[in-house]
């Protein structure tokens, strides 16, 4: 059930968009494809909806192929960057227009044209042309659009990427609302990780074609697979440390980095001895990056001092970039702590936040 | 935030009018100057003319009033005149149109080489009058044209294109419509490349066919083109002489003697200059009227993104 990319593979010229790219989404789920411009995740939706046909490979809703089928026949509905209304019609007719197009009696497009309307705060606006709307007010009637055909599916192309921050944000929150209503299932594309960690209940990363990582957001978050979903992924991002690893006297393992040493902990050091790599990267979260004094009694896995280069203040927390070593490391701080450009202070990290990554193939060891 | 603003001496806005004046003089005047000699004089020398009688000469002008307009419009030659320009006007205006929506349809493909029939279907628009209207008057000719041959080697009835009274009128807005055709499938073309593809594929997503397209997109998408094409294609007709005079001279029995050629006629065949202006001048109100009227219809059904 739901929908599902088969090793979905799709060249333009020598280029491949897409690239053995395999996803399963649940009936019913919602789904967000998320990576930088150009990693495929706009092509993937498209060769769903059937607006390009695939190189390779198949795509299925509901367990039917519908790889060589037309767009109208798939039974989906789509909500498009720029929302495409047709000019010319009015909202009742821009929504009615999918109905239409299937001959839907009068009586029961009328109905679901009104219900939509009523879904979504439209109906005050039907006799308007999208000319007279707001941006939002066009946002909504192209989710309508989707709406109103009860599809198996919808597919949307970053439709809040038009809307500014504050409405996007409200229109966030009445997306989730609207899926937890109509459950059907939802493959979202944006390149905005707040969209997705905010709104997908998986989230597929992608980068150059491939799929890097699927999971909920919390997994993908905690655990990312690689050292592309982990810079990817986080804002402000990730800080990684590339160094050496060693063993001590005591039989503990380390991670020398420059003026930074990391204490693996068991199970880490497991994990790593078991691919017997010595050459890694380390990965730290700005949040688990701490004032040394703040630490508690606990072991941290890294102490060090560091010049305050930037502090920016949000109010309810700060982002401070220390220099360690010549570049810029974030520190996520709350706001309580008095926090000084130039000042020289000492930071620690917890080890329980490490993240080991193997820098050659990019893989999360531990 | 507030800046302090230093006092500044104002100049009068008068006197920084006069300053960008001079200095836009030199790029205005040169097509001022064309406009005033070729087409400002010219107008104002109609209507003026158009209230004075004068000898073939053009000189000794008489005022006479409203009489030669009175003349014009009572005139069943000039209302058979007007006649015979509306039916010219809805021979090339809507076969024009429809072949260049058509060609521009054609030339729309993302095809390998369509670069190349883009260029043909348009050329049309680079032969002249006096060129075109030769070539045809060639191909339409009874004896020797390529029109008849085919006709005839098709086992159809051929026809003496340009002296049968029925078929001269229908012969001349052929040639016309071939000529105008370039211009219609340039100027549809550039307003099909103008509708957004995305709305094609939200159309295709919604279950339109082909002909659904076509109508809820492509249609209202083009609607102000079409609106401007037929404008233009109008004011052409209306304007149109070059191809009569060649091919026709207003014959056979007027049935192709269109207001413009009439008006050449009255002024440089019977020196009738007075009564010519008169002519002029009412067939610059119509064609004022008719682009009006066309604007006014069409606002009900063009739509201007």
């Amino acid at each position: 059930m739901g929908v599902r990319f088969d090793q979905v593979t799709k060249k333009f010229g020598d280029v491949a968009a897409l690239d053995d790219f395999s996803l399963d989404v649940h009936d019913g789920e919602f789904m967000v494809l998320v990576g930088p411009s150009g990693c495929g995740k706009t092509t993937a939706l498209r060769i769903l909806a059937g607006l390009e046909e695939p190189s390779g490979g198949g795509v299925y809703i509901e367990d039917r192929d519908v790889t060589d089928l037309e767009p109208r026949q798939r039974d989906i509905a789509m909500v498009f960057q720029n929302y495409a209304l047709y000019p010319q019609m009015n909202v009742y007719d821009n929504l009615a227009f999918g109905l239409r197009a299937r001959r839907i009696p009068r009586q029961e497009l009328d109905r679901s044209v009104r219900e939509a309307a009523d879904l979504l705060g439209l109906a005050d606006l039907l006799k308007r042309k999208p000319g007279q709307l707001s941006g939002g007010q066009r946002q909504r009637v192209a989710l309508g659009r989707a709406i109103v055909r009860r599809p198996k599916a919808f597919l949307m192309d970053e439709p809040l990427s038009n809307l500014d921050a504050k409405l996007r944000a409200q229109t966030r929150v009445e997306l989730i609302r609207l899926h937890r209503r109509l459950q059907t299932t939802t493959l979202y594309v944006t390149h905005d990780q707040v969209e997705a960690m905010t709104m997908g209940q998986r989230i597929a990363v992608m980068d150059r074609g491939r799929l890097q990582q699927l999971g909920t957001p919390q997994e993908v978050y905690e655990r990312p697979a690689n050292l592309f979903v982990a810079e990817f992924i986080g804002s402000p991002a990730m800080s990684f440390f590339r160094g050496q690893a060693r063993a001590d006297a005591s039989g503990l393992l380390t991670v020398e980095a420059g003026p930074v040493a990391f204490t693996l902990s068991a199970a880490q050091a497991t994990a790593v001895r078991a691919v017997s790599a010595t050459d890694l990267t380390v990965g730290v979260r700005p949040e688990h990056i701490d004032l040394a004094e703040e630490q508690g009694g606990a072991t941290p896995a890294a102490a060090f001092t560091a010049v305050v280069d930037v502090v920016e203040s949000l109010g309810n927390e700060i982002h401070a970039t220390l220099l360690l070593d010549g570049r810029g490391v974030v520190a996520r701080l709350e706001s309580k702590h008095a926090l000084n450009a130039g000042e020289t202070r000492s930071f620690a990290v917890a080890a329980e936040h490490l993240l080991v990554f193997d820098p050659a193939s990019g893989r999360l060891l531990a | 935030m507030s800046v302090a603003v230093a006092p500044r001496r104002r100049r009068s806005p008068l006197a920084r009018g006069a300053r960008e004046l001079v200095a836009a003089a030199p790029f205005i005047l040169p097509s001022v100057g064309l406009f005033a000699v070729f087409v400002f004089y010219p107008l104002v020398r109609s209507v003026w003319l158009g209230f004075h009688a004068t000898d073939p000469f053009g000189r000794h002008e008489v005022w006479v009033g409203i009489d030669q307009f009175q003349d014009v419009l009572t005139s069943p030659d000039f209302r058979y005149s007007l006649f015979v320009t509306g039916q010219f006007a809805l021979y090339t205006v809507v076969p024009a149109t429809a072949i260049g929506l058509c060609l521009a349809l054609l030339a729309h493909q993302r095809l390998p080489g369509i670069v190349i029939f883009r260029t043909i279907f348009s050329s049309t628009v680079a032969s002249s009058v006096a060129v075109s209207s030769v070539m045809w008057l060639l191909l339409l000719n009874p004896g020797v044209g390529v029109l008849n041959y085919i006709l005839d080697q098709g086992g159809l009835p051929t026809a003496s294109w340009l002296t049968d009274p029925t078929w001269a009128l229908p012969a001349v807005a052929m040639t016309t419509v071939w000529m105008n055709v370039g211009f219609a499938t340039i100027v549809i073309l550039a307003g099909l490349q103008n509708i957004p593809e995305e709305l094609y594929e939200a159309a295709r997503v919604d279950g339109a066919g082909g002909r659904d397209q076509f109508l809820h997109v492509t249609l209202p998408g083009l609607s102000p083109t079409l609106l401007f094409v037929s404008v233009v294609g109008v004011i052409f007709a209306f304007q149109s002489f070059g191809q009569i005079n060649i091919l026709t001279q207003g014959g056979p029995l007027d049935s192709t003697n269109v207001i413009v050629y009439s008006i050449y006629r009255e002024a440089f065949l019977h020196y009738n200059v007075g009564l010519a202006s008169a002519q002029a001048v009412v067939l610059f109100v119509i064609v004022l009227l008719l682009t009006f009227v066309q604007f006014v219809i069409a606002s009900r059904w063009v739509f201007y993104r």
